[in-house]
């Protein structure tokens, strides 16, 4: 009897951490997975994705030779979904790299910079926040044309705010702890103190963003050429793969919808994942 | 993100209510997807979308077999010269206002659309129209500089109120969106970007239509269109071929269009500048593999632009792997490591494009740009938004166009294919094609009356085309239209661009 109310609570305990650790485990081994496909698509599949075949129109998943089948044209599936994930982690990586990027040094700068600048910054970021994406991005787009950079560019543009206020509010909470006032006091500059003291400080909370952003720039590629305004038209991306399937979405051939769409919530899912874990097992969301 | 999008085109799809379909009360619902920027005939060019096809009536009309038949214009009497036209206008036409229609509203008309330049395009038809004479209220002459052979058809735009347009510009907005017309149909009410809902016109002039209504509800998205069709929200609608077999519930009418597809050459392109190599790219397209995988057979292999006309005398190019390749021998050109053809370590390297919006012509691209590269042809298939392709026209190297009249040839051919129609003439021949031969029949064509002497020029016209290919042919395709089973009236005819010329006889259409 006492042997199991001693085991008792961590049974429980069990309960509550296991589905964290697996689900951790797979969340990354399906970005590896992912990543993995995109690197080596020219090898896992040889057959050209803008390749059509009359001859074989329309298959379903499981056909021979074509794995995931084909589509309308012809075209594998498989083929057009590898060299898909290429372009949209590319993207995704990217875009997340500029977006955290521009975003410390924005926040950073704001943090230090006379008032004005400081001002400025946050009142642009406050401007960019409460407009929708898609405003941002549909101004940019067609100033720019749809290219892949234009993709990343706008992206970034339109999602760096919420990592600089971020740095911003970090650098300027921790700028009056006594610890940062005592390196002040032995004589260390400015510079010396942000980069020792002030911006480690803030990286905890930067890098549980910047996890986030990956996810949200994959997704805002697939929107954007959904939308006709993404990656140019007839390179496979999965946001593209989802546009010329749309049209057909009544006609059957479900598999064409189904394959990009759940390649999208798969990897947006374990990014999430991997982005709660970063940000620490103290959070109370992170129960993924 | 995507999720909202998603949702929100599901959400227009089924959301959009207010006008219910009902057979019974002899309404006709119909979804189209492309809405016109104006109702006005004078400045449209030569396309004509339902609602102005059925608010609009010219002099003239075309039957079944799209020859000229009379309309607001009860006869005519052509001079021996072909310079002097007389018509005789029908009594009691009315405007939908219940003006009466007269000698004075034909001069204004063709004087109105004459002058207005570039901002009608049917001005060309209208160039060589030197004095409009209207000697009573229903007789019109007219008098032309030179002969114009397709004048008649011409003459069957819309004709003009001048009670209503009189000292106002032709583009005038408020005209192109509540238009006035003689046609069997009236503009009761329109919104923008949903849709036109037409009443029948009483007092036109062939008797009161069938049908009490005829809504026209703008669905661009194809999807939206079936699922409307389908869930009973509309009647009718225009549907791609791909959808034919979902339909369900409703007779299909699948007519014939005279609507081609073909890929352009730019001829400013060094790389196009031999005949040989343009036809031997017209052997290695495989047109019936085209239309069989991406319009599901509704629609059939071009020979030429005039397939669907009654001058139709094109030989075409068989796919003929064989013939590719001895023309590309005789050019001079071998296969090199890549398995492609090239001259001078020089490929036959271009960019094909079209509409990226278009998703018939981008996946005619991508079959087309498939056989072309299996054949050893150097292609980028890479299709742009309409935008960006409308502005660059000139500098394309290569594009999927797509042309083609029901009416008479001319309209539809010597703007595409004459020398002085280039397009830095400002003028709608893309790829700058020149050959004189060619520009010599079209000339012919257009101020020969007599019918034989036409029929010989179309032909050399083709032989010309033959012989220096300016288009690699692709195909015509067929307009599909879903009716309920109960409506009769809907007859055959050979469609035009868009598959325009769906309404033509509906004043005759019912309810059974």
């Amino acid at each position: 009897m006492r042997a199991e109310t001693t085991r008792a609570p961590r049974g429980l305990l069990a309960v509550r951490l296991r589905p964290r650790r697996p689900a951790l485990a797979a969340a990354v081994a399906v970005l590896a997975a992912l990543g993995l496909a995109a690197l080596l698509a020219p090898w896992l599949s040889p057959l050209d994705p803008l390749a059509t075949d009359t001859s074989a129109t329309s298959l379903p998943p499981g056909s021979p030779g074509h794995p995931l089948g084909t589509d309308q044209l012809g075209r594998d599936l498989l083929a057009r979904m590898l060299h898909g994930a290429r372009t949209s982690l590319l993207v995704g990586l990217t875009a997340a790299a500029i977006t955290v990027g521009a975003g410390m040094l924005l926040g950073g700068l704001a943090a230090v910079a006379p008032r004005w600048l400081d001002a400025l910054i946050a009142r642009t970021a406050d401007v960019l926040l409460s407009l929708p994406l898609l405003v941002i991005v549909l101004a940019f787009a067609a100033v720019a044309g749809p290219s892949l950079g234009t993709v990343i560019v706008a992206i970034a543009v339109s999602s760096w705010m919420p990592v600089a206020l971020i740095v911003r509010a970090e650098l300027r909470g921790r700028r009056e702890r006594l610890y940062v006032r005592a390196a002040y006091g032995l004589g260390l500059s400015r510079r010396q103190v942000l980069w020792r003291h002030l911006l480690p400080g803030a990286l905890p909370p930067v890098a549980s963003v910047a996890a986030f952003e990956v996810g949200h720039a994959i997704l805002a590629e697939s929107t954007l050429s959904f939308l006709g305004l993404g990656v140019p038209p007839n390179n496979p991306s999965w946001g593209n793969l989802l546009t010329e399937a749309q049209s057909h979405l009544l006609t059957g051939a479900w598999y064409t919808v189904a394959v990009p769409a759940a390649a999208v919530v798969a990897t947006i899912i374990a990014v999430n994942v991997v982005a709660g874990a970063i940000a620490g097992p103290s959070d109370e969301g992170g129960s993924w | 993100m995507l999720a909202v999008v998603l949702a929100a085109a599901l959400a227009s799809a089924c959301g959009q209510g207010g006008t219910s379909a009902s057979g019974k009360d002899g309404v006709f619902t119909y979804a189209v997807g492309d809405e016109p920027e104006t109702f006005n005939p004078g400045l449209q060019d030569g396309h004509t979308d339902p609602v102005t096809e059925l608010v609009f009536r010219g002099l003239t009309g075309h039957d079944a077999d799209n020859k000229i038949v009379p309309a607001l214009a009860e006869s005519w009497k052509v001079s021996e010269d072909g310079t002097s036209y007389t018509f005789e206008l029908r009594e009691g036409a009315t405007w939908h206002d219940g003006k009466p229609f007269t000698s004075d509203d034909v001069r204004f008309t063709i004087e109105t659309v004459r002058d207005a330049g570039a901002d009608a395009p049917l001005s060309r038809n209208f160039a060589m129209v030197k004095e409009i004479a209207t000697p009573d209220a229903h007789t019109v002459r007219l008098e032309l500089d030179e002969p114009f052979a397709p004048m008649l058809g011409a003459l069957s735009m819309g004709m003009l109120p001048k009670h209503v347009l009189d000292g106002k510009e032709i583009t005038d907005p408020e005209f192109g969106r509540n238009p006035i017309g003689t046609g069997p149909f009236k503009i009761a009410e329109y919104k923008h970007g949903q849709y036109a809902e037409l009443a029948a016109h009483e007092r036109y002039y062939e008797g009161e239509p069938g049908l009490k209504k005829i809504v026209i509800k703008y669905v661009p998205d194809d999807s939206a269109r079936l699922i409307q069709l389908n869930g009973g929200e509309v009647d009718g609608a225009f549907v791609r071929p791909k959808q034919a077999e979902q339909v369900k519930g409703h007779r299909l009418e699948v007519y014939p269009t005279a609507d081609y597809r073909a890929i352009g050459f730019n001829m400013k392109k060094p790389v196009f500048a031999d005949a040989r190599v343009r036809k031997a790219m017209n052997h290695a397209i495989d047109s019936k593999a085209i239309m069989d995988s991406v319009v599901v057979g509704y629609g059939a292999p071009a020979k030429g632009p005039l397939d669907m006309s009654e001058f139709a005398a094109a030989e075409g190019f068989a796919f003929d792997p064989a013939k590719t390749e001895s023309l590309m021998k005789e050019a001079g050109y071998a296969k090199n490591g890549d398995g492609l053809w090239a001259k001078g370590g020089t490929t036959v390297a271009f960019e094909l494009t079209t509409f990226a919006e278009d998703s018939l012509r981008v996946a005619m691209l991508n079959v087309a740009a498939t056989q072309l590269k299996e054949a050893g042809f150097d292609v980028t298939p890479a299709p742009r938004s309409s935008d960006w392709v409308r502005k660059h026209w000139g500098d394309l190297d290569a594009a999927v166009v797509g042309w083609g009249t029901p009416y008479d040839p001319d309209s539809s051919v010597y703007g595409v294919f004459h020398t002085d129609e280039a397009i830095g003439e400002g003028g709608s021949n893309l790829g700058s094609y020149s050959n004189e031969e060619a520009d010599k029949a079209l000339d012919k064509g257009r101020t020969t009356l007599d019918p034989d002497g036409r029929k010989t020029a179309y032909t050399d016209f083709q032989k010309a085309l033959q012989d220096d290919p300016p288009f690699a042919w692709i195909g015509y395709l067929k307009a599909i239209n879903a009716v309920p089973e109960n409506l009769e009236g809907p007859q055959q005819r050979t469609m035009g661009h868009h598959g325009y010329g769906f309404f033509w006889n509906a004043q005759t259409w019912r309810y059974a």
